[in-house]
């Protein structure tokens, strides 16, 4: 599960249906890309993170070790 | 050269193309076993029934499988507009089919095009009613591919 991606998400006070518009994408992928079922390309995370305003690393780094 | 914009994102793209894999791959394994049923029997008439059943049944599987996936088209989407135009498409592809088949039938016989003008109305009749067919059909698929877009936009989605 994605849990950096939702955060950031609910920081910037954003709706899924309102991220998936802004990340040219469907609000399911959105939702399974939140809930680890969806591997989006490195493509699409950029748009994720140039909509959200954070890096890569925010967004999707697992950092094994935590 | 004009290429309409694909309105699917990366992850309907992706399942768009294992559905579209799968039909491929019994596509080719159907025709092979259609040749060789074609060589085995020399029956033409059989092996073109089963190669129209490959077909539609392929046909049938795309629709199905990708509407499961609330998938509707690479470039159109779902509304009465595209719809209309596809159904108006078909029927004028249909009714030109349908008439180069009467001309061929007319000048095989060696008989003069006019005095089987009348001919031409059963196949105005026939496409409109196509017409009416094909423009019900979509309409229906259409509205339940939205329906299902809605449900696993509810059933993945959360906005919490």
């Amino acid at each position: 599960m994605n849990k950096n991606l939702k955060n950031a998400r609910i920081e910037k006070n954003m709706s899924q249906a309102e991220l998936a518009a802004l990340a040219d994408v469907t609000r399911q992928t959105i939702g399974l890309i939140e809930s680890g079922n969806f591997n989006p390309s490195l493509h699409l995370c950029i748009r994720i993170c140039n909509v959200l305003g954070k890096t890569l690393d925010q967004l999707f780094w697992e950092d094994k070790n935590v | 050269m004009f290429r309409p914009k694909n309105i699917l994102d990366e992850r309907q793209e992706k399942e768009m193309l294992i559905i579209e894999h799968r039909a491929c791959v019994f596509m080719y394994s159907g025709l092979a076993f259609d040749c060789v049923i074609g060589i085995v029997t020399g029956n033409l008439h059989l092996s073109f029934s089963i190669m129209i059943g490959i077909f539609f049944f392929s046909c049938i599987y795309i629709a199905s499988s990708s509407m499961r996936k609330g998938i509707w088209d690479r470039y159109l989407r779902p509304n009465h507009k595209t719809n209309l135009v596809i159904s108006l498409l078909s029927t004028g592809i249909v009714f030109l089919l349908l008439i180069a088949g009467l001309l061929f039938r007319i000048m095989n016989e060696g008989e003069p095009i006019i005095s089987n003008f009348r001919k031409i109305f059963p196949i105005l009749l026939f496409s409109a009613f196509f017409f009416i067919f094909v423009f019900a059909l979509i309409s229906i698929l259409s509205s339940l591919t939205i329906k299902k877009q809605r449900k696993l936009d509810e059933e993945y989605c959360n906005d919490k």
